[in-house]
């Protein structure tokens, strides 16, 4: 890498020695990407900064007005705690769910190639393209024993009302559940391209060896897309710190569930329901910032971005 | 390094334009006096009729007027967004007293005191009582009421003749039936305990909604008016009589289809829209004649059958209209045409029309006997003790309490909690909170 850069270097001071700008390919390339990304991530990042410090008179900021009132709100507020409390419950139950049922999927269809296991992608894909509100109100009326089509089974398993099974206690399992079936199709693509590029010869020198289909998935295919499941991981932390469709839809459903239940819901509830965009804004960061750092232990230990080379 | 320096100079300078572009002239309000600016009205799917009607007879304002289908719900977000862009406000809107109330306060600043716009015959001309949710805590009026919805006590006059019953006039007596009812039919509910801030705390005039002023508030859920209502509850839940269902919950709808409802304290609209009589209604599946309608029971020591206010909707127009004139005439149009108020189907607010609608009533084979008299006669007695009208939702702060009720256990241990949290929500909308007033 620091090798190609110094190229790029040399090469920029030819061309200023021949008084010409010239743009190297590559940033043309990204342009696109780095005009969304500034758009719509970093610049919303700097505003909420500038909102999280501003005071607000009938809606409209008043930039720097606010001192740290607003973080100080955030902070009084008996609504935090228990926020930040029920997401980390959620985390807990979702994260390793997640990535081991999705793992698990792609293996499975990986092992068996084939048009099952091609119409299999499609159909786990499918819950994905319909957006995440209806997604979970397909879930409620999945998981409510009198109107579900699994009904039977339900009460088989002894749940006689949707509020028996949709609560705070079952809550990050069934939240889980909600968010699986809309994501897990577009990973199980991710992984199952991974797969596709681990070279035949490995694969066919592993059953040499030996290994039966739970050795090669277990050890020989896993450890080979272990970058794109930490890749996952990191995705799916930060991603599920920001739940919000799920307890704001089943809060009109059971009383157990408050409408401040994630920090996500704080935040918008600050912002849309009183009109303080700061103290939205602080909750915001302080979601931002929870997802960075994750992210950042995320990659510290799984040596994300250690190349074959640089590891040597 | 020099990464650096740009990347700072970069937020530096749009620190900057921000600044330059906050916002420096605070809207100016009342002051449309623009006979041909346009209107926008804000409404709902069920509004769509009326709208029509308005622009069919109104045809010289068809170019002025554009009547729009949004989600209410949203509206008090959309508020905030439009104030911080400083354009983009709806002229007329749409929605419940509450949602005239809550985009009241200084930070959603909305609605025009109608006080001076509207004319005082027909001010009068509303059914008693209906305009009391329209005017803040100074007395102003910041909408005109579209239709009511006092709680009654339905019942179902047909079982009630066939048990030998009698209404009950207090809600004492209210309770010594549920225990008869519970021994001699059980299986028989005569109420739910869903929504029960709404129907039963506010009859009782539990002081857990009792503004002071926009900056002040009681509660206190500890209130003899608040704990005979939970002994009520848990007396009736444990014998049987009171559904912890919500009246909307699958549950529910089965005992009512199945005829287990004798009694049931609702809303004034659930009479046409939820009993029904229709084969594809949620209660009755035949009409058969045997709905009825009756006052709340009063409970002993009150002065009066006092009830509560389920819904019935409002309009209200937007202090940054540039057309004040238009705007109040479609306000006062939509209320108080009577062709409107057949339309509609709800319980018009103003008298003349709400004297038309009845007469619909009275062919409705849903119907024991017109229930328009009783429904009047609520309007006017709605606790002023209580309103829906507050910046904190009650139903949020009450959910310790629904969280017992939802799992079958005990409600009074919950009532501290509940406390704590209606107490907390409310300061933070800015109340101070006091336990006395």
């Amino acid at each position: 890498m620091s090798v190609k850069t110094q190229i790029i270097e040399s090469g920029s001071v030819k061309t200023k020695t021949k008084k010409k700008v010239r743009i190297h390919p590559a940033y043309l390339f990204l342009a696109p990407y780095l005009i969304a990304m500034f758009m719509f991530s970093l610049f919303p990042v700097f505003y909420s900064f500038l909102l999280s410090f501003s005071k607000f008179q009938e809606g409209r900021p008043i930039f720097f007005a606010a001192g740290l009132d607003n973080i100080i709100t955030v902070f009084k507020d008996p609504f935090l705690l228990p926020s930040f409390l029920n997401v980390l419950r959620f985390l807990v139950v979702s994260v390793p769910f997640g990535l081991i049922f999705t793992t698990m999927l792609a293996l499975i269809l990986h092992a068996r190639s084939g048009p099952f296991s091609s119409s299999m992608r499609t159909l786990y894909f499918l819950p994905g393209a319909v957006a995440g509100p209806a997604l979970v109100l397909v879930m409620l009326f999945t998981l409510n024993p009198d109107l579900s089509v699994f009904r039977d089974f339900l009460r088989f398993l002894g749940f006689e009302d949707v509020k028996e099974l949709v609560n705070n206690n079952w809550a990050p399992l069934v939240f889980t559940l909600m968010g699986f079936f809309g994501g897990a199709g577009g990973w199980i693509a991710i992984f199952y391209g991974a797969l596709q590029g681990i070279s035949e010869e490995l694969i066919e020198a592993a059953i040499m060896d030996g290994c039966n289909p739970w050795q090669l998935a277990w050890l020989i295919k896993r450890p080979l897309i272990g970058r794109y499941i930490a890749y996952m991981l990191i995705l799916v932390l930060g991603g599920n710190v920001q739940l919000f469709a799920e307890p704001q839809l089943t809060s009109a459903v059971t009383a157990t569930i408050s409408s401040t239940w994630s920090p996500n819901l704080l935040a918008y509830d600050y912002a849309f329901r009183r009109g303080n965009f700061g103290s939205g804004a602080v909750i915001g960061l302080m979601m931002m910032t929870i997802g960075i750092a994750l992210a950042y232990a995320v990659i510290r230990v799984t040596n994300f971005y250690s190349t074959d080379v640089t590891s040597d | 390094m020099k990464v650096w320096i740009k990347l700072v100079s970069c937020i530096a300078l749009f620190a900057m334009l921000l600044s330059a572009c906050s916002p420096a002239a605070t809207p100016s309000a009342g002051s449309g006096t623009d006979d041909k600016a346009p209107v926008t009205v804000w409404i709902d799917a069920a509004r769509k009729p009326a709208a029509d009607k308005y622009l069919e007879t109104h045809a010289d304002k068809k170019d002025l007027v554009k009547f729009e289908i949004v989600d209410r719900a949203q509206f008090s977000a959309k508020v905030l967004l439009f104030n911080n862009a400083g354009s983009g406000w709806p002229d007329v809107v749409f929605g419940e007293p509450t949602i005239v109330m809550y985009n009241a306060d200084p930070a959603h600043n909305f609605p025009l005191d109608l006080t001076n716009l509207v004319p005082k015959d027909i001010v009068d001309k509303f059914v008693p009582g209906a305009l009391d949710p329209c005017y803040d805590t100074t007395k102003k009026l910041l909408c005109l009421r579209n239709d009511l919805a006092p709680n009654v006590l339905w019942y179902n006059k047909k079982l009630m003749d066939e048990f030998g019953y009698t209404i009950p006039a207090t809600w004492e007596d209210f309770i010594a039936l549920s225990d008869k009812l519970a021994t001699e039919h059980p299986g028989y509910v005569m109420a739910s305990a869903s929504s029960a801030e709404i129907i039963l705390f506010w009859a009782s005039g539990c002081p857990i909604a009792q503004p002071l002023s926009m900056a002040k508030v009681v509660i206190n859920i500890n209130d003899p008016k608040c704990t005979r209502v939970v002994d009520m509850m848990e007396h009736m839940l444990k014998n049987g009589t009171m559904s912890k269902y919500g009246h909307f919950d699958p549950k529910f709808i089965e005992l009512a289809n199945t005829n287990k409802v004798l009694m049931l304290p609702g809303a004034a609209w659930m009479g046409d829209f939820v009993f029904g009589g229709k084969p594809d209604s949620a209660y009755y599946k035949t009409a058969d004649h045997q709905l009825a309608a009756a006052l709340m029971p009063k409970w002993k020591d009150a002065d009066k059958a006092y009830t509560g206010n389920w819904g019935g909707s409002a309009w209200m127009v937007s202090r940054h209209t540039k057309n004040t004139k238009l705007a109040v005439d479609i306000a006062i149009y939509m209320t108080t045409d009577i062709e409107i108020g057949k339309l509609v189907g709800t319980m018009p607010a103003y008298g003349p029309a709400a004297e038309a609608w009845k007469a619909g009533m009275d062919i409705n084979p849903l119907y024991a006997s017109n229930p328009y008299d009783v429904m009047k006669e609520a309007a006017s007695l709605v606790n002023p003790a209580y309103t829906d009208a507050v910046r904190y939702s009650i139903a949020e702060g009450l959910k310790p309490m629904y969280t017992a009720i939802e799992q079958d256990l005990p409600i009074g241990p919950t009532l501290q909690s509940a406390q704590d949290t209606l107490k907390a929500l409310a300061e933070k909308e800015g109340y101070e909170v006091v336990t006395q007033p």
